[in-house]
């Protein structure tokens, strides 16, 4: 008996190819991104938690000092002798030649067994290893872009992520300058029972329990929720098509349903296969939605590698692995998402009268009730996040404003949209155009789940495109203030900058110190710069977002530190408010200046001060400025002449075309997340359009019979279409708008903590109408074919009496 | 004469092979006149008042409407024939769904260019719907909703009313009430009419009667 039933419900589909396509793809594509996103997410997150296991060791146990950032010598000395089983590491930033590594010195004797990444047998030479000039392990990658810079030996490890380097301790302690100062300790797994207790042999250390998350997790937590938010928001624009597809399609059937049920089908066997039914369309349409996610996750990691390495100095491979997980999770949500989109359709079918009739046009037809209610509850979500912007703190409250705003505008549309026709239906006094408004306005309940995703999604793209232009004008217009100096050029030693320090003041207008030593500062590790105050290029250029009037004097004479903005909101710190710097000196803020794309605090002192408080810092790096015309020929004497290598002097402008490519790479996910998010809109458009296609013969044919011809009827058909979409548009903009800035003055502040002034961009918004009209015209051309073509004789079936 | 059909022929082609629906029919309605069209089902009445509704075009003959052939004109012609000179009146009603019912009683005549609102406002009040005038077809009855259909048709003036069992889906008495009206109207308004139906009753209640048996008229 089931299986005769499931044929005849199953006939359904087979008369009906397309909107079984349809609702197969719409999930399929709402599918496809938010596995894609997932996938990425899930990559990224596996690499931190590799480097973490393998750099951090964070499945040991470890000591780490209570205050400052470091533990003195004589604290391990102690600890060893009262019996405690514990490595020393030390760890910090090194620059070797171009490129900045991650140092981290351990001991190769005392490292416990268990700890991640090294082992002393990944040496072979344990001698070599501990001795000078030393071993550097790093990754492929790594070792690439240090071949030539350093007389270490580098021994590649597949285990080590990029831009991290295991050294010997004892090397590790000379080139970062920490003589007697440890970073954190190791405690093994074995110890003996009769330890003396922490608190009283050293309370100015802490142990931390192993399974922290890790610490560049934490960091990019923001960057993955807002690839998540546009994975959901694609995949509930995708949920849009299954619900409005299974909807019809349910209803559609209802004349199949009676019937089944008065031969004496059991409402239970009637639901249980409907369900089954869409159990299997789920699990097909999630097997290609996991497919297609896997292409545009594979497509897309390379940029957001790209993307984390630039924001975060994450290391992501850019290779896709297959994870089970993943390929479950993804089919969980293609089947949940089927299951919550047809719940109300299942439990019509459970609680639907025996001899009710079909009324496929009627379950189109939101009561305008429904209309009002929705209206409410959108007014209602928009006053929310209007009350979470002012009063909220932090970055899920950020996002609860974003989620807020953009359910809001969407519940919002079909009710402003209908009233907007109502207006213009009334306003017009020729018969065709009374009836075009009409008929557009009795459409709209159809088309109103497509719409707002329309709008969702137009509201992304002028959204995130303002928020991403308004950062790019900033970002190149701070770049042209903060790179200032005509050629930047890089010593390989010190005795190579002593030299450079001589040969360059006769040769160049003035030069300028690039040095820098990390430290911490109000708990943060950060790191701190020396600036030539009194030359006039701070002066005239550095972007200052506050300052005292004097405050490039004041920085100069040593009496006061520039902050950058992440480390003065992170840390809610003002001007006049004193700064212990590492060695123990107090400085007052006198100024907080932008500084984007740098996830770290940064803090600038003057020059002299600089030096007297750090006199071993590397002084290899530095800022020329000459006349712009000079700036070839110097650079050309600076390697012909002086003898630098060509990658070590740099011109302002290769660097600021180096800094646009990472900016612009950074920003090629979102730009494709947008697109693609457009492109299931269109298609939740298109697969509307098709639906009231195949049921708008009754309301056209008594046109076509008072003489409007079948063209016409197509071009208003088209005209319509435009209208909605063009409608759509006009609505998406402020609702734009207002998500860019929330993104600008609420998200970015809380996830990378610098704030962006917003920035209009119409041209760019005229760019977007463009493509949605474009799209607009694709996702009408099937049922417009249909119309147009349609012969006279199945118009005229309209009228039949005996239809 | 205001319409007449000549040597007309209409066949289908169906899965069972080609159907020949109308057979050579001549037929002519002078302006003014009342003709019931009876027959059996699939004699091919419908047809024979869509071909001269101008909705669909004969295999062969001649279908004149002052001078006019209708079969030769093109898509637009036939077009502008049904905005000019025909009102159509079905079994379905087929109203406007999203028009309230003095825009759709307004609607034909606004398309033809002739929306006289002194004889709408007549109209309305001998069909007697004055006070459904801003309601939507959905929430009339049948027989309302079938006089609307005739006020829409009558208010554009046309020279010609085609009924296509304009009563099938009424009651007896409603359906009595409605031809009444209808052939009141047409009368006043000079229109001649065209009206398919299934009932001896009711053709009687015209001017003249024409039996179509087997695709000719008997």
């Amino acid at each position: 008996m089931l299986w005769t039933a499931a044929t005849a419900l199953l006939s359904h589909w087979r008369r009906r190819p397309l909107q079984l396509a349809t609702l197969v793809l719409g999930l399929s594509l709402a599918t496809a991104l938010w596995s894609g996103v997932q996938a990425i997410n899930a990559e990224a997150r596996a690499s931190y938690a590799r480097a973490s296991s393998v750099l951090d060791q964070k499945e040991l146990t470890q000591l780490v000092p209570r205050r400052g950032d470091s533990i003195p010598q004589g604290t391990y000395t102690k600890l060893r002798r009262a019996g405690w089983n514990v490595s020393p590491v030390i760890e910090g930033d090194h620059r070797i030649g171009n490129t900045r590594v991650r140092l981290i010195g351990i001991d190769p004797l005392t490292m416990p067994a268990k700890a991640g990444g090294f082992k002393t047998g990944d040496t072979s030479n344990l001698t070599a290893f501990m001795s000078q000039p030393g071993v550097l392990i790093v990754s492929q990658g790594t070792a690439l872009k240090l071949k030539g810079q350093t007389r270490m030996q580098l021994q590649i490890s597949p285990d080590m992520p990029d831009g991290a380097a295991f050294t010997d301790i004892g090397i590790a302690e000379s080139v970062l300058d920490r003589r007697g100062e440890l970073s954190r300790l190791l405690v093994a797994v074995e110890q003996r029972p009769d330890l003396p207790s922490l608190g009283t042999l050293a309370p100015e250390i802490a142990l931390r329990e192993p399974g922290d998350r890790p610490d560049v997790a934490q960091l990019t937590d923001s960057f993955h929720l807002n690839l998540t938010a546009f994975g959901f928001l694609a995949f509930v624009v995708g949920l849009f098509i299954v619900y409005a597809t299974v909807g019809l399609a349910f209803e559609q059937r209802r004349t199949t349903f009676r019937t089944l049920r008065s031969l004496g089908l059991p409402l239970s066997s009637l639901t249980l296969l409907l369900v089954a039914e869409l159990l299997v369309l789920a699990f097909v349409a999630g097997v290609v939605g996991v497919g297609i996610g896997y292409i545009v996750a594979s497509l897309l990691l390379p940029d957001v590698a790209a993307t984390l390495q630039g924001l975060y100095g994450a290391s992501v491979p850019s290779a896709l692995s297959i994870r089970p997980s993943w390929w479950a999770t993804g089919l969980a949500m293609a089947i949940a998402g089927t299951i919550v989109s047809s719940a109300e359709s299942l439990w019509r079918v459970r609680s639907m009268p025996l001899l009710t009739a079909a009324q496929p046009r009627a379950w189109l037809r939101a009561t305008t009730v429904g209309i009002r209610l929705q209206l409410t509850v959108g007014l209602l979500l928009l006053i929310m996040s209007g009350a979470l912007a002012t009063f909220g703190h932090g970055l899920m409250a950020g996002f609860a404003v974003l989620g807020c705003l953009l359910l809001g505008a969407a519940l919002m549309l079909p009710g402003v949209l209908s009233a907007c026709l109502a207006v213009l239906q009334k306003r017009s006094s020729r018969a065709l155009v009374t009836w075009f408004w009409a008929d557009t306005r009795q459409q709209l309940p159809g088309l109103s789940l497509a719409l707002m995703a329309l709008l969702l999604a137009l509201a992304a793209n002028v959204g995130v495109g303002t928020m991403v232009s308004s950062f790019r004008m900033t970002f190149i217009g701070w770049l042209d203030q903060r790179l200032a100096a005509e050629l930047y050029v890089m010593a390989r030693d010190e005795s190579e900058a002593s030299r450079l320090r001589a040969w360059l003041p006769a040769r160049s207008t003035s030069v300028l110190p690039i040095w820098s030593v990390a430290g911490e500062v109000l708990g943060e590790r950060l790191e701190i710069f020396g600036a030539a105050a009194d030359d006039p290029t701070y002066r005239d250029n550095w972007p200052l977002l506050s300052g005292t009037v004097d405050v490039w004097d004041r920085i100069a004479a040593g009496r006061g530190v520039l902050v950058n903005e992440q480390f003065w909101r992170r840390k809610g710190v003002g001007i006049g408010t004193g700064l212990v710097l590492p060695g123990g000196w107090e400085v007052p803020i006198v100024g907080v200046y932008s500084d984007y794309g740098n996830p770290k605090g940064q803090v600038i002192v003057g020059i002299d001060a600089f030096a007297a408080h750090y006199p071993q810092v590397s002084k290899l790096r530095y800022g020329v400025r000459v006349p712009p015309a000079d700036a070839a020929g110097l650079k050309e004497r600076l390697i012909s002449e002086f003898g630098l290598p060509a990658q070590n002097v740099i011109d302002q402008t290769t660097l600021k075309r180096q800094s646009r490519a990472v900016f612009d790479r950074t920003f090629v996910v979102t730009g494709a997340l947008n697109a693609f998010t457009l492109g299931v809109a269109g298609f939740a458009m298109f697969s509307s359009l098709l639906t009231l296609s195949g049921i708008r013969l009754p309301q056209l044919a008594p046109l076509w019979a008072m003489g409007i011809r079948r063209r016409d009827l197509a071009l208003l058909e088209v005209l319509r279409t435009l209208a909605l979409w063009l409608a759509t548009f006009i609505a998406a903009v402020p609702v734009g708008l207002a998500l860019a800035w929330v993104l600008l003055s609420i998200v970015n502040v809380e996830a990378f903590g610098w704030r962006l002034p917003m920035r209009i961009f119409p041209r760019d918004w005229l760019i977007l109408a463009i493509v949605a009209l474009s799209a607009a015209i694709v996702s009408i051309f099937v049922p417009l074919r249909r119309l147009a073509t349609i012969a006279p004789s199945d118009l005229l079936r309209v009228f039949a009496n005996e239809r | 004469m205001l319409l007449s059909l000549r040597n007309v022929s209409k066949s289908y082609t169906t899965a069972e092979g080609r159907l020949d629906i109308l057979k050579a029919i001549d037929f002519d309605l002078d302006a003014g006149e009342s003709v019931a069209l009876t027959g059996e089902s699939g004699s091919g009445k419908s047809t024979l008042l869509h071909l001269a509704g101008g909705l669909d075009h004969p295999d062969t003959g001649q279908i004149l409407s002052a001078g006019r052939d209708i079969a030769a004109l093109d898509d637009r012609g036939r077009a502008e024939y049904r905005r000019a000179a025909v009102g159509l009146v079905f079994q379905q009603f087929n109203l406007i769904p999203s028009l309230d019912v003095a825009a759709n009683i307004s609607f034909h005549a606004k398309l033809a260019g002739r929306h006289d609102r002194e004889w709408e406002r007549e109209l309305v009040g001998r069909l007697g719907v004055e006070a459904l005038l801003s309601r939507y077809p959905e929430q009339l009855s049948g027989g309302q909703q079938q006089r609307v259909a005739i006020g829409r048709t009558l208010a554009a003036r046309p020279p010609l009313v085609l009924a296509d069992e304009p009563t099938g889906n009424l009651d007896e008495s409603t359906g009595d009430a409605v031809i009444g009206i209808m052939l009141s109207l047409t009368k006043s308004a000079g229109a001649a009419l065209l009206m398919v139906t299934h009932s001896s009753r009711l053709a009687q209640m015209l001017d003249r009667k024409v039996h179509l048996s087997g695709g000719k008229i008997v």
